[in-house]
């Protein structure tokens, strides 16, 4: 099963065709966009969503496909489906009038392509020997591959034997990843490993009579030892040892397999994949992988660092792309699987507890009230807030999810050192010194916020002010929304035009807000000068001086839109713009439709303790941005 | 077309349950048995836990040394303190042994590591029919499918797994907070249902006298992680282990519960019901229920309510979201294209009319049948 290699078109084709549609099929929703190419230039003529058919009653994900696309259909006027559809068979009209009776000059699709992450989207367990190395790497894979990481396994992450055999038991993951041992070191510990997964005896979560796929990514030299072990139990694929040696990673090949697995052993056991697979023009892929692609690509494409944030209902996904020692751009993707802001609220406000999310809120409201709120959010998660308190509420706790989800990326996000030179076993227990966070909040160039509270914000600003109050950034960052969470339909078009996907990038998806200018500083008293900016704009007007104060937020006027040079100075050594204490910077930034904020609050945020000055000091953060709170 | 979500209220409708095995079994019945809800209708064996046992590091030789003089075989059974090794050195002055931990059969042998994996004593696993009716069909030495006919009623939220017992209505009006002047004088063995936000020291004396379930309107927060001893942080429920079954009609806070609860239930009081508190908020979700099974004297309907159904003008809808949650009302007008509310957010929306008279603009998702 699988897509008909006849049936990809290869770059050279793509140069030709015209219409592509793309599904993302979400755990709730399947998005279809209709994109064209018209004119010398591709855009974004059509999009429709509809409920997600992966699970009971429907049970069938082509239902949720075509239903999505129909709603293009009547929006746009473009003829997609053919007239007569069989069971099961593509039903999309190929492009021109064949078959079709009358004429129309818009009808057909020259390729259709999709992403998912349906059920759930692609679990998985990880298993290694030392956490914070072969597990931790193996961990890294797997969320590169787009997977959710149910559980990590070490020989010490401080569990007994019947512990960790109950809790494999319990997972039942799409796919398991073992790892562990460098070349040419640790084996009994491997094969130790491969016992306790065997006498679990781990079933896959979907299809009660085939094996759970097991990649064996460890040790070489055990490979067919740790085979042998699993035969009766598991699929097992032996790919590269994700980390070959102390310094070194090597995550490609476990990443690829997964991919492989995920489309043979996963996607073709979910209810109508195999039919959809038939449609499409490549294989799916999860959607998480596919948005992780397109930041990459992009990031390395305008050598700059960029964070993303795709924060959802259950989870927030994050991905990286910064500078390790090397100088080298590397990406990086975590997923929070608890952190959401409907199904997943209920862990959100136990992690941080309700002083953090009522510190962002402009009026007073009880705890319990607030308690509720949230509880009966948790309990009906498709509800929309009608006022400016449930509003506000959410935005509040998304910025609590934001900053933990971010915490989670960062511990995740370590370069292992640039230093190629061999170290033995006992370096092994001391290599967290070789450890070093690559997710620099003053190095980066560029925030993505994609997901509903976040995409569909009543105002960009209020976008804006939740990905600078829950990431809180330094020095000068760039700051945009997907627009309609085009990342995933653009992530997998890459993989058949990345030119077409870079362009449709620029021109729909991304939308500059704002840059913000936010030093970091130490015993400054509020209302002094911390430094001072000077915008040069490529238009003809006189470059603009701005001070950006202790403790004060606030826009500056009329730069919207403006392309701009800017440098900044701080007042003294003990400010830092993101270039070293007291040290000048520059840097030339897009200013979005939200223009240049001025960040004068310190890092890490805090708000007065007492109820009433709080409430007071947000609101006097919303009026500086003119937003508006009741 | 947008759908709405529904909770079921249904006075009488014909209900299924597949009984299902977590693993091949014995079903102890056939299609067309009668059985009541304690019906042990299937059983299996649960495979035992698994025991490493780690021989060749206790007794401090080569894995290959251990492998090759074990006293048992794979599929050999073993008794708890049971030789499993035995090693003399220095001309028998030293011995080493390794006496098995636990009783259960000997799973695998790992010459590389010298490990032994002993399966525990298999557990026995008894389903019951839960409901009280028919039995539909069987298949695969695995599943039972019961059926019935009754009152089929769904909450919000639940806590606890399945229990029968009793069904008793409490003299508590729906927007009355519940109190211990409304209990009966024993619960044992009941299933109750009245009256909303109920207090600690109301679920204290139904857990005392072995309630099997109680159905509410709303509840507190701090009064349900006191029940639960813990903070509920996702709508994914079913195994908590609670003295008895909680459900919820409205949600958090002080909700009247919706006023069609009672009038499907009072009817039916003294009848055998079944409760279930599981709840899996996703898609697909599933909400925790009661069922009272009875034979219906007139002929009626057996179709199941949609769990989704478009909006129409005249519709009577409960409002499920703050500043209206709890509130119902009737759909006045629903304007296709979508609208932006005063808080600035943008979607469809309906116009209804509240119980008071209240005219209200509310997002389409914020509606409930």
């Amino acid at each position: 099963m699988g897509a008909n290699p006849d049936q990809i078109l290869v770059g050279i084709e793509m140069l030709k065709a015209s219409r592509i549609l793309i599904t993302d099929c979400g755990s709730t929703t399947t998005k279809a966009l209709l994109f064209e190419h018209q004119g010398g230039s591709w855009r974004l003529v059509g999009s429709g969503d509809a409920p997600t058919t992966v699970e009971a009653p429907v049970a069938d994900v082509t239902v949720g496909v075509v239903n999505a696309t129909r709603e293009i259909e009547e929006t746009t006027g473009i003829r997609l489906f053919s007239s007569t559809q069989m069971q099961g068979q593509n039903p999309f009209l190929p492009p021109g009038n064949n078959g079709y009776q009358e004429s129309s000059p818009r009808q057909g699709i020259d390729a259709f392509i999709s992403t998912s992450s349906a059920g759930g989207g692609l679990q998985m367990a990880v298993a290694g020997l030392v956490r914070e190395m072969s597990a931790e790497s193996a961990q890294r894979s797997a969320l590169g591959a787009g997977a959710i990481v149910l559980d990590v396994f070490a020989t010490d992450d401080g569990r007994e034997d019947h512990d960790k055999i109950q809790a494999i038991r319990e997972l039942r993951p799409d796919i398991l990843l073992l790892s562990g041992g460098i070349d040419g070191g640790a084996e009994e510990q491997v094969i130790d490993m491969a016992e306790t997964i065997l006498a679990a005896a781990p079933e896959p979560r979907f299809g009660n009579t085939i094996s759970l796929p097991v990649i064996y990514a460890g040790n070489s030299a055990c490979a067919q030892k740790v085979a042998d072990i699993l035969a009766t139990e598991a699929h097992v694929e032996i790919v590269s040892n994700v980390r070959p040696d102390v310094l070194e990673e090597n995550l490609g090949p476990a990443r690829e397999a997964i991919h492989d697995l995920f489309l043979s052993h996963v996607m073709s056991h979910s209810p109508g994949y195999g039919t959809l697979l038939g449609w499409t023009k490549l294989p799916i892929i999860p959607t998480p992988a596919a948005v992780g692609h397109m930041i990459e690509v992009y990031a390395k494409k305008t050598n700059s660092q960029v964070l993303a944030v795709d924060i959802g209902g259950a989870t927030t996904d994050i991905f990286s792309v910064c500078r390790d020692l090397d100088n080298a751009l590397v990406f990086n993707r975590s997923v929070s699987a608890n952190l959401g802001m409907s199904y997943s609220i209920g862990y959100v406000l136990k992690e941080v507890g309700v002083e953090s999310i009522m510190r962002w809120l402009p009026f007073t409201i009880s705890v319990q009230d607030l308690r509720h709120r949230l509880c009966n959010k948790m309990v009906r998660p498709t509800t929309i807030p009608s006022d400016f308190t449930e509003l506000l509420i959410e935005q509040a706790v998304s910025r609590e999810a934001l900053n933990l989800a971010l915490r989670h990326h960062r511990a995740l996000a370590v370069g292992i050192g640039g230093n190629a030179e061999k170290r033995g076993i006992a370096d092994m227990f001391r290599q967290s010194r070789h450890r070093r966070e690559l997710v620099d909040m003053q190095s980066l160039d560029l925030i993505i916020g994609a997901g509903g509270v976040i995409s569909h914000a009543p105002s960009r600003m209020s976008a804006l002010l939740m990905l600078l109050d829950g990431f809180q950034p330094e020095g000068i960052t760039e700051l945009a929304v997907d627009s309609v969470f085009m990342l995933p339909h653009l992530g997998i078009l890459a993989q058949l035009d990345e030119a077409a996907s870079a362009e449709l990038f620029d021109s729909a998806c991304l939308i500059p807000l704002g840059v913000t200018i936010a030093p970091s500083f130490r015993n400054i008293n509020a209302g002094r000068v911390l430094a001072r900016a000077l915008v040069n704009t490529s238009s003809e007007r006189s470059p603009i001086t701005v001070d950006i104060i202790a403790g004060v937020i606030t826009k500056v006027q009329g730069l919207e839109g403006q392309e701009c040079i800017v440098e900044v100075e701080p007042a003294s050594k003990r400010v830092n713009v993101g270039g070293g204490p007291g040290k000048k910077v520059s840097k030339r930034c897009r200013i979005g439709i939200c223009g240049l904020i001025l960040d004068g609050r310190n890092r890490p945020l805090e708000h007065p303790r007492n109820p009433s000055e709080r409430v007071f000091y947000q609101q006097r953060v919303f009026s500086e941005l003119g937003l508006p709170y009741e | 077309m947008s759908l709405s979500p529904s909770l079921a209220a249904q006075k009488l409708t014909r209900i299924q349950r597949i009984r299902r095995l977590p693993v091949p079994g014995q079903i102890n019945v056939q299609p067309g048995d009668t059985v009541t809800a304690e019906t042990i209708v299937a059983t299996a064996e649960l495979p035992g836990d698994v025991f490493v046992a780690r021989i060749a590091e206790t007794v401090g030789l080569e894995p290959r040394e251990v492998s090759e003089t074990l006293t048992k075989q794979v599929g050999d059974p073993v008794i708890a303190g049971e030789l499993l090794f035995q090693h003399h050195a220095f001309f028998g002055f030293i011995k080493c042994e390794y006496r098995s931990p636990v009783s259960g059969q000997v799973e695998l042998i790992v010459p590389d590591t010298g490990h032994m994996v002993i399966r525990g004593e298999p557990r026995k696993l008894q389903l019951s029919a839960y409901l009280g009716g028919q039995v539909n069909r069987v298949a695969e030495n695995r599943e039972v499918v019961i059926e019935t006919t009754g009152a089929f009623l769904q909450g919000v939220l639940g806590v606890g797994g399945e229990a029968c017992g009793t069904l008793e209505i409490l003299p508590a009006e729906p927007y009355e907070n519940l109190k211990l002047a409304h209990l009966p004088q024993s619960s044992q063995g009941k299933i109750l249902v009245g009256g909303t936000a109920p207090s600690h020291a109301v679920l204290e004396r139904l857990a005392a006298e072995g309630a099997r379930g109680l159905v509410v309107g709303s509840i507190a927060d701090d009064v349900l992680t006191g029940f639960l001893s813990y903070e509920l942080q996702a709508a994914l429920t079913g195994s908590e282990t609670v003295p008895f079954t909680l459900i919820l009609t409205e949600g958090f806070g002080n909700i009247p519960m919706k006023l069609s609860v009672m009038t499907t239930l009072l009817p039916l009081a003294g009848k055998e019901a079944a409760i279930n508190g599981r709840t899996q908020v996703r898609a697909g979700a599933v909400r925790p229920e009661l069922i009272v099974p009875y034979k219906p004297e007139e002929p009626y309907d057996s179709t199941p309510l949609a769990t989704e159904s478009s909006l129409y003008v005249a519709q009577t809808v409960r409002l499920v979201r703050a500043p209206y949650l709890g509130r119902q009302g009737e759909i006045i007008e629903l304007p296709e294209a979508p609208h932006t509310l005063p808080n600035g957010v943008t979607c469809r929306v309906a116009q209804v009319a509240l119980d008071d008279g209240e005219l209200v603009t509310v997002p389409r998702a914020n509606l409930e049948i």
